[in-house]
């Protein structure tokens, strides 16, 4: 019996039996009473996230009315840098994942947006004239996505926010990312735009020279993910039939193929600093995830038990999340040597347990990132490799379970 | 980043609201309703294996649906952000329960409380492999299998990885082909139909 057969059985299974199912028509007024409930309890829980809110806030001598003024944060201390200790990440091991006890600590030392403000990496604000969903420093100054009514704006921001560039498109469809790709010395940024009906990747750098990716003839949705070497841009080809290619636009100006062996199903991250590139390996059927070297081809290591996602800045390691990841989010977060794939540290939650975690980022070279959610509730958490936890913010209240953390942070090299 | 353009509730009541725009907005939301309302039930049967559930978790996830009607400003993305909703709301709703039972053990537990009354004991062994998948794998199964959507599409749908999708439908297909080994019926049953 072949993977083909099973999948043809599957298939006939659940059309079959979905077709025993006729129920009773569902009326308007049954589903407006149904919402009415649910706008209720979405009330009494807001108001209980605030008084919560409230409570800590006042030890903390942050003013009421400050507090008021943004409810849905905790109290912002004074930044203190990242104080858990200096990590010397040799193996910490399993690591309880849980909010119990969590010590408050410094403020995310990189940039962020939230909602319409960009929160930099000293703790000074800049008030946006829109809400972005993607920013990327870009010399002095920033370049921001913004998806709204079915346009797709990309600004060039000076560094006070004010908007000196900007290009606007109504678009039929659009990726679920355009991918922001940021060089490790800030001096490009690229992305995704369409261009006479084709996506392109459209690199910028911060003396204002651009390029673009070739042709794209057979019109492939493209999306940057990062660089491998000065110059050297990996990004991703999708086809219709969603197949994924992860390939390169090389200094020369050749666009080729991520030379990987075996090949890879999409990359996902990149290290500059070491150049290498993460993705899922090609092979039919497989779950499994490379780390290979970019100028070799060369695999570093391969792993079945874990997704990979981005290095750190210094390309020594990259972050895995357990393939038993939740429909919400990961349940789990490690810390591989990306030379071998070793765990160097897991942090991770009893099998009951009910909390998941969102994009991860790396903060520096012994620190990560990562909004950690129990129900309603998130918290940026700072996960050293040494094995510390602390929180890097207060509670952010989300009004529902499956839309995104409201903090979104920059983008990485 | 979602595709799908939602902000937080603000908190206008519906109250404030002029009836013009309930009406038109209700009338639009009505038409929405029926036409995908059999296709959402099936779907959740699937995922419920329980034709009561199936009708619960589908007033829910329409009833989400209502209140983020206005803020859901790509029609074209309704269908993939209710089946979101559906799967999320099916999966919470599983962890809940699980964690009230405060069973310490290891094994995932299976559906068997799951009553179904019109199924008088006559589920073929496939359905029963289905439905002990636990949530999310069952919840990936159908949304691939069923649904036909892409791997990049249930990775969508479920927020999570494309390698997960993977994963999780390879998983289910050696499951069911192990289960083919023991119970020679089940390879039988597909070819017999063949």
């Amino acid at each position: 019996m072949s993977d083909f057969d099973e999948r043809d059985l599957l298939t006939r299974e659940l059309r079959e039996r979905s077709q025993e199912v006729g129920g009773h028509p569902i009326g308007l007024d049954a589903v407006k009473a149904r919402a009415g409930g649910i706008r209720r309890r979405r009330s009494i829980v807001s108001g209980v996230v605030a008084a919560v809110v409230l409570a800590v806030a006042v030890p903390a001598g942050i003013s009421v009315t400050h507090t008021l003024n943004q409810p849905q944060f905790g109290p912002a201390q004074q930044p203190t840098r990242p104080s858990s200790p200096s990590p010397s990440p040799r193996h910490a091991g399993s690591v309880r994942l849980s909010f119990d006890q969590l010590s408050r600590g410094a403020d995310p030392a990189i940039s962020y947006l939230r909602g319409k403000t960009l929160v930099l990496a000293d703790g000074q604000t800049v008030r946006l004239e829109k809400e972005y969903q993607e920013i990327a420093p870009l010399g002095s100054g920033w370049v921001a996505l913004a998806q709204q009514d079915g346009n797709y704006t990309r600004d060039i921001l000076d560094s006070t926010g004010r908007v000196t560039d900007s290009m606007g498109q109504a678009l039929a469809t659009l990726p679920s990312t355009f991918g922001l790709a940021v060089d490790v010395d800030g001096s490009r940024v690229a992305w995704t735009e369409m261009d006479n009906g084709r996506w392109n990747v459209v690199e910028v750098t911060a003396d204002g020279r651009d390029r673009r990716s070739p042709a794209n003839p057979r019109n492939h949705e493209v999306r940057a993910v990062g660089y491998v070497a000065h110059d050297a841009l990996v990004y991703n080809s999708h086809d219709r039939r969603g197949h994924i290619e992860a390939r390169v636009l090389e200094p020369s100006g050749r666009d080729v193929e991520v030379p990987a062996k075996p090949r890879l199903w999409g990359a996902v991250s990149t290290s500059q600093a070491r150049g290498l590139v993460a993705g899922q390996e090609a092979a039919d059927g497989s779950a499994c995830w490379l780390v290979v070297a970019y100028e070799t081809g060369e695999t570093a290591f391969r792993t079945c038990d874990f997704g990979l996602d981005s290095f750190s800045p210094d390309g020594r390691f990259i972050i895995g999340t357990s393939a038993e990841t939740d429909g919400a989010g990961a349940r789990d977060l490690a810390v591989l040597d990306a030379r071998t794939g070793d765990v160097v540290v897991r942090f991770e939650q009893p099998r009951d347990g009910q909390m998941y975690l969102g994009e991860a980022v790396w903060e520096d070279d012994d620190h990560v990132l990562a909004p950690l959610t129990d129900g309603l509730e998130t918290e940026i958490v700072r996960f050293g490799l040494d094995g510390s936890m602390e929180t890097a913010t207060g509670v952010v209240k989300s009004p529902d379970y499956f839309l995104p953390s409201p903090i979104r942070f920059s983008a990485q090299p | 980043m979602t595709t799908v353009q939602l902000v937080t509730e603000t908190g206008a009541s519906m109250e404030r609201e002029t009836s013009a725009v309930m009406s038109a907005r209700d009338a639009e939301f009505e038409q929405y309703m029926a036409a995908r309302q059999t296709g959402l039930l099936r779907t959740a049967y699937l995922l419920t294996g329980d034709r009561h559930s199936a009708e619960d978790l589908v007033q829910t996830a329409l009833a989400k649906l209502y209140l983020s009607w206005d803020k859901v400003q790509r029609r074209e993305l309704l269908d993939g952000y209710v089946r979101r909703i559906m799967v999320n709301e099916h999966n919470s709703l599983w962890r809940r329960a699980w964690k009230r039972k405060e069973v310490s053990t290891d094994a995932l537990p299976d559906e068997g409380g799951v009553h179904d009354e019109h199924d008088l004991g006559e589920r073929s062994a496939l359905w029963e492999f289905v439905r002990t998948l636990p949530p999310k794998q069952r919840a990936v199964v159908v949304l691939r299998y069923y649904e036909g959507l892409s791997e990049a599409e249930v990775a969508d749908v479920m927020r999570i990885s494309v390698g997960t999708v993977k994963s999780q439908c390879s998983r289910a297909l050696a499951a069911l082909r192990e289960r083919v080994h023991t119970q020679p019926a089940l390879s039988r049953e597909g070819e017999e139909e063949r």
